[in-house]
């Protein structure tokens, strides 16, 4: 049994652990996770400070530049500097990609848990739509939907809320109807607590685990398919840096200038990883093996 | 004595693929104001049906085709109340299950609070240290420290405690227990069973414990009900009832307890059959088809209990024939 300190109460430290404070150790997987989102995190919310020059500044006398002292990882076929872009699409990138999860997780809870919970026609409306959403190709769902709703941060998240919160939904109320059934519910119900303190106490909190696990591997097909989008030309304003146009602007210069594009992906691929250890370390803690 | 609750000819029917069973078939029960009333009998035979029917919780598919609920009033007369209406308020309910019966992700202070909440207005501190108090009630060492703690910290035996402690927040008159010490080891399982009874004393409660075990009916209860196979066939006081039954179906339960001093080469006692199908009770007497002294017209028995001695009821048609036997292995 681990020793805790308690120097608030000011009792000994070699005190064995309070069973009613100890908590299971971090899972290694859930630290290194978050400190490379941290890495992302801060370098987004420092770009000005970290960027060594303006992301949108043109010097077409300069373009396509290898990597030096002035230019980091050279300039793109605009004169443009890259370490910076690279630096500034952390932010679009990050935002962007965690929000798109973030509202679809929302709304497919809320119906999900409606779905669940209440049951009957409800419910049934809300599967059949489910359905019908899921019946398409994602992909060619989205891209559709971006190019009727035109370009910017807006039209996608909404554009990827109208179509991800479907597996949520399914989730949610998968997990609901279990825990309907299960005795705390039986006596919350029996204590005479209200619909909704039921639905928000017991059952959500208790339906929500395989939610969260699954969100972060929605962030990185969300932050993925965004590159995606931009890579096709589609989504947001081509001034805005964003790791996908980078790489898909760099491509026409593989064979010399190879770090355009290979740089902005292997970038995608280290928050991908940090995500995927978090929800990886959240799944050990959760299931309770941390 | 006054009743306390009454349940009057309950029915309940569960149709299934276009089948009709009916596994609680028109039970009556009353139990009187600080009593427990001990509801004994095999699994399935609707013990636990006939619970979740008093509390309106019945599953999906299964609904109350008859019967009366009656409810001690403050003005000292029975009415006739609603199962949903008295959540909260006139029953609580003690769940055979102290792992699944708490939710994992809330504090123990905040599960009996909310109780004590939802049953009459307070204000959060209050109902927090109605919980602490409640906790030290049912006898959980260091109410105070505990209030923190969540239920998985918690042993089987003092989350049955907090099981309880979250029944009694919001003040019934009645607990409905259901199996409450089945998932405990015997030495707790005394424990809460003296915890129930101090309770009971000390605050006047009505307790309906549900049990398939009758050494634990012997040490709670003063009346007990027998169920078979969704009626209820013998009801009386409790010692009567054990020591010399009046019906077949309990005298084997009784004898069917196994005793420590038993020779190793003795088989256990056991009832010969198996409990019918509800889909497909035998007709007359359900026990008939098992019963050892069915005579021919017990197939064409009416069930109706009739009391043979003083508040001692069976249905059974021939109780002389077991008077005639001496009851051996009573506990």
């Amino acid at each position: 049994m681990k020793l805790r300190r308690r120097s608030r109460s000011g009792r000994l430290a070699v005190e064995p652990a309070d069973p009613v404070a100890a908590k299971p150790p971090v899972p290694t997987s859930l630290k290194i996770g978050a400190a490379i989102l941290g890495i992302f995190v801060v370098v987004a919310a420092f770009a000005p400070l970290i960027a060594t020059h303006d992301p949108a500044f043109q010097d077409l006398t300069d373009k396509l530049a290898s990597p030096s002292a002035e230019h980091w990882l050279g300039t793109d076929q605009l004169g443009r500097d890259a370490f910076s872009r690279l630096v500034y699409a952390a932010r679009t990138d990050l935002i962007v990609g965690f929000l798109a999860a973030l509202f679809p997780l929302i709304l497919g809870t809320t119906l999900g848990a409606i779905a669940g919970f209440f049951g009957g026609w409800v419910d049934t409306v809300i599967s059949r739509v489910a359905d019908a959403v899921q019946s398409f190709p994602v992909y060619v769902f989205l891209i559709a939907l971006v190019f009727v709703l035109g370009t910017g941060v807006m039209p996608i998240l909404v554009a990827f809320t109208a179509i991800a919160w479907v597996p949520y939904t399914r989730l949610i109320r998968t997990e609901i109807l279990r825990a309907k059934g299960l005795d705390y519910v039986a006596a919350a119900v029996v204590a005479g607590l209200p619909h909704r303190r039921i639905l928000f106490r017991h059952v959500l909190p208790n339906s929500v685990r395989q939610t969260v696990v699954y969100f972060m591997s929605d962030v990185i097909l969300a932050t993925v398919t965004l590159a995606t989008l931009s890579f096709l030309g589609l989504g947001l304003p081509v001034e805005q840096p964003e790791w996908g146009r980078m790489i898909s602007e760099g491509r026409t210069f593989l064979r010399n200038q190879w770090w355009l594009s290979t740089v902005p992906g292997l970038v995608i691929v280290a928050l991908g990883m940090g995500y995927a250890l978090i929800g990886d370390g959240l799944a050990q803690r959760l299931r309770g093996d941390g | 004595m006054t009743t306390a609750l009454e349940v009057r000819n309950l029915s309940v029917e569960i149709t299934r693929h276009g089948h009709t069973i009916r596994p609680v078939d028109d039970v009556s029960l009353s139990v009187d104001a600080g009593d427990c009333l001990g509801l004994v009998g095999e699994s399935g035979a609707g013990k636990s049906m006939t619970l979740k029917a008093i509390l309106g919780l019945l599953p999906k598919g299964a609904r109350v085709t008859s019967g009366e609920l009656l409810l001690h009033t403050a003005e000292g007369t029975l009415a006739s109340i609603d199962p949903i209406s008295v959540r909260g308020h006139g029953i609580s309910m003690v769940f055979q299950e102290p792992m699944t019966a708490l939710n994992p992700t809330r504090r123990v202070v905040d599960i009996i609070a909310d109780g004590a909440r939802a049953h009459r207005d307070m204000s959060k501190s209050e109902a927090h240290e109605t919980a602490v108090r409640l906790l030290g009630e049912v006898g959980v060492p260091a109410p105070e420290r505990r209030a923190r703690a969540w239920p998985h910290q918690l042993s089987g035996g003092l989350r049955q405690r907090v099981m309880i402690a979250m029944a009694l927040a919001t003040e019934p008159d009645v607990l409905l227990c259901d199996e409450p010490t089945t998932a405990l080891d015997v030495t707790v399982q005394d424990q809460i069973l003296g915890l129930l009874d101090r309770i009971r004393r000390e605050r006047g409660l009505s307790i309906i414990f549900v049990t398939h075990d009758l050494a634990v009916i012997g040490q709670v209860a003063q009346e007990v009900a027998v169920m078979y196979a969704g009626r209820v066939v013998e009801t009386g006081p409790v010692r009567p009832v054990l020591d010399r039954s009046l019906h077949p179906y309990t005298n084997a339960l009784v004898t069917s307890i196994p005793h420590v001093d038993i020779g190793t080469d003795q088989r256990l006692r056991t009832i010969e059959g198996a409990p019918p199908d509800p889909a497909n009770f035998p007709p007359g007497c359900r026990f008939s088809p098992r019963c050892p002294f069915a005579q021919p017209d017990c197939t064409r028995a009416e069930h109706v209990l009739v009391e043979q001695a003083t508040d001692h009821r069976t249905a059974c048609i021939h109780p002389e024939a077991l008077a005639s036997i001496s009851v051996e292995g009573s506990p």
